[in-house]
């Protein structure tokens, strides 16, 4: 445990590029590690609340005095965790599926938390995809509000942009991301 | 953002952006949408189509993962109404009212007929359309609905602005709870006036409206020469704002609750969607109950606390609440006369199921009115199992606890035995066997024996005014599990069998006593032999029965 810390701190020290794919699999597996654990311990129909997840993970693997650079490396990483470890429990629900279960995720900061059935990930998450290519910025702050759970204030702070356009870049996101998805069509 | 240098995705991503941060801030009329839709896109055909594809993409979004914070949301609200502005037909006079879903004002009619009406404006939100489209639809239904304790709904539309609005029958008057503490009225004046609310409630639900936000606030009631009168407002009016009220009621600003959800059902809060005629049953019982005992069934400090409990909590009967509470209702309503029938008609209103509810508003009022005139009830007694699954859950009580503690001992002892002679059918030094058997059975004698001890407690008059059904069939079910049981040792079930005796000798169940006082004494002599005290004893129980007078 103290040891990835020392790791995580030590990729975030280091010069150069490249710090995001080092710090990803540390991340991840502490993740995986606290995921595993909390699940255990719940009932078959729990919620899990990945934005819990992420801030138990931050707090376990980096000091509090980060500085924002080093902050926003954190977050993606666990943002991009956080989004492989809730699709590989969608679709293990998905191919588990028995009568009435019904596996939910809790995404987004406390104050605009979002509720979502563990399937419905499998497609957001595709049309994320879609969206980092054709619109980094709107992406990434989809990434950090929904599976970082990041404040829009600190999602201003990490990208290094006005709160105005986290709220801007945040409210198209989800317009495209459902267009995507196909639910945006015109009803009849 | 929108120069003619930038490509096409771009320039649909702004002009969307703008047209929804104009409706966010209620400054951009549903009605206004298209024509502004189509001169921001300078009559691009495909432009139009990417920007209105992406605005029923948000709506979808909203939809899906609910409405989270944006930006006019965060900011303070443009103060839009001031006295003297007009409203479609109406010209607001001023404002009476503030919540969570928006304003509400006083307002003047001037055409086609002059009068004072209620104008409820909704905040901004971009659902608009949708509220009014579901006004619209409701209208029809609320036109028939003519009933002198409900207000009349007049008329909808949507502001310059494009918010949602509402007018309606202006009533002056307090909300029932206050009114009734205010004047102090009795137990029977509040259940009168209460059938009055609850006619009113079944004649809307027979046009096909349901109220779905039933609540105090919503019971306005008013003294006209002496003449009581209630009457219910906003009928059609949740169902048209359709979540947003419900969100707003819950929603916490700030940290400050806007509203409180005490008043929603248990379906309510789980499928927002699945509504019908008993959900208004539960909301009225709830306000019943506080009719009646000056608090609330729930009453946690927050909203998520309280919509958890909704869903998962038994409430305490009323009349527990009302003799235990020092509230102001205590001195107008005697808990004596809510205990028995009123807690049972009101615990059944609040029934989690409502499969387990009273069908509907004209149900319940019948059984208030049975109840007014002395006449039995139909709630109460039910079906057996159910209500020992809840008398059990509820573990107040005494006789509730020894029955709890009776059927965890038997099966505690039982189970304990059964291992230990599954045990010993292992082992192979004789004399250990013996010893540890020997020890395991005054393990389950003095756990039994501390089971009797609890029982004891129990007697005649303690079980007189409770519920001695529930008790046999705890009893009966023991006695049934001792019987099939045939591992258990002959002595611990000596035991457990005299203390049903006595259990049921208490309930005067002479028979049942005699049965199991006599197979107690028999297996005290098999195992300790004829001149044991435990055998004596035994027998002089069953003797003394029959000096009790069947």
């Amino acid at each position: 445990m103290e040891d990835r810390k020392i790791e995580v701190t030590r990729i975030l020290r280091k010069p150069g590029g490249g710090v995001q794919e080092e710090l990803f699999p540390l991340v991840y597996d502490e993740l995986r590690a606290i995921a595993r654990n909390r699940m255990a311990g719940e009932r078959a129909n729990h919620t899990l609340q990945a934005t819990a997840l992420v801030n138990e993970a931050f707090v376990r693997l980096v000091d509090e005095e980060m500085s924002w650079r080093d902050r926003k490396h954190f977050y993606s990483a666990a943002a991009e965790s956080m989004r492989r470890i809730l699709i590989d429990h969608a679709r293990k629900v998905k191919s588990l599926k028995r009568g009435g279960d019904r596996q939910r995720v809790t995404l987004g900061a406390p104050e605009a938390s979002m509720e979502l059935e563990a399937e419905d990930l499998i497609g957001i998450s595709e049309a994320l995809d879609r969206l980092a290519a054709e619109d980094p910025l709107a992406a990434d702050v989809t990434r950090l509000r929904f599976f970082s759970g990041l404040s829009v204030e600190d999602t201003a702070q990490i990208l290094q942009v006005s709160e105005r356009t986290v709220y801007r870049e945040w409210t198209y996101a989800r317009a495209r991301l459902f267009e995507f998805l196909g639910d945006g069509t015109e009803p009849a | 953002m929108t120069d003619a240098m930038s490509s096409e995705p771009e320039r649909a991503k702004a002009i969307f952006l703008d047209l929804a941060d104009a409706m966010e801030a209620g400054v951009l009329a549903p009605d206004a949408l298209e024509a502004r839709l189509t001169s921001a896109c300078g009559q691009d055909d495909a432009l139009i189509a990417r920007v209105r594809k992406l605005l029923f993409g948000l709506r979808a979004a909203d939809a899906k993962l609910g409405r989270t914070v944006t930006p006019a949301r965060a900011l303070p609200e443009p103060r839009l109404f001031a006295p003297g502005q007009r409203v479609g037909p109406y010209v607001l006079a001023k404002k009476i009212g503030e919540g969570g879903f928006g304003t509400v004002w006083e307002a003047e009619q001037r055409e086609p007929v002059q009068r004072r009406v209620a104008l409820k404006i909704l905040k901004p939100g971009l659902d608009t359309l949708e509220v009014v489209a579901r006004f619209q639809a409701e209208r029809q239904a609320l036109a028939f609905m003519d009933h002198p304790n409900i207000a009349h709904v007049l008329g909808g539309g949507t502001t310059e602005h494009g918010l949602p609005y509402f007018a309606m029958e202006l009533v002056s008057g307090a909300p029932i709870t206050d009114f009734a503490e205010r004047k102090r009225l009795d137990t029977r004046t509040r259940l009168e006036l209460f059938l009055s609310v609850c006619r009113a409630v079944q004649h809307a639900h027979q046009k096909g409206v349901i109220h779905r936000d039933l609540k105090p606030n919503n019971v306005l009631v008013t003294e006209v020469d002496r003449r009581i009168q209630p009457k219910v407002i906003d009928f059609g009016i949740a169902k048209a704002a359709g979540a947003r009220l419900n969100e707003e009621t819950l929603v916490t600003r700030e940290g400050q609750l806007v509203g409180t959800p005490a008043y929603m059902s248990p379906e309510q809060i789980a499928e927002a969607k699945d509504i019908d005629t008993r959900t208004d049953v539960y909301s009225l019982g709830v306000i019943l109950y506080e009719l009646l005992s000056g608090t609330r069934p729930f009453e946690e400090a927050t909203a998520g606390q309280l919509l958890r409990v909704i869903l998962e909590e038994e409430p305490a009967r009323p009349s527990l609440r009302l003799a235990n509470e020092t509230t102001t209702t205590t001195r107008f309503v005697d808990s004596r006369k809510v205990k028995g029938d009123l807690d049972w008609i009101i615990m059944r209103c609040l029934e989690k199921d409502r499969e387990r509810r009273y069908d509907s508003a004209a149900v319940l009022a019948e059984e208030i009115e049975r109840h007014l005139a002395g006449r039995p009830i139909q709630a109460g007694p039910q079906e057996l199992a159910y209500r020992a699954r809840k008398f059990m859950g509820r573990h107040g009580g005494k006789l509730a606890a020894a029955g709890l503690v009776l059927a965890s001992i038997l099966v505690a002892t039982f189970a304990s035995v059964r291992s230990a002679v599954r045990a010993l059918a292992a082992e192979r030094d004789m004399r250990a066997q013996t010893e540890l058997a020997r020890e395991e059975r005054d393990r389950s004698r003095t756990l039994a024996e501390f089971l009797e001890g609890v029982l004891a407690e129990v007697d005649v008059d303690f079980v007189a005014d409770r519920d001695t059904e529930l008790f046999e069939l705890v009893l009966l079910r023991a006695s049934r599990r001792t019987s099939q049981d045939k591992n258990v040792d002959p002595e611990v079930e000596a035991v457990v069998r005299r203390t049903l005796g006595h259990a049921y000798r208490a309930i005067g169940r002479i028979g049942q006593a005699e049965l199991e006082l006599r197979r107690a004494a028999e297996l005290f002599e098999r195992a300790l032999g004829r001149e044991h005290a435990d055998t004596i004893a035994g027998w002089n129980d069953l003797a003394a029965l029959a000096s009790i007078e069947r």
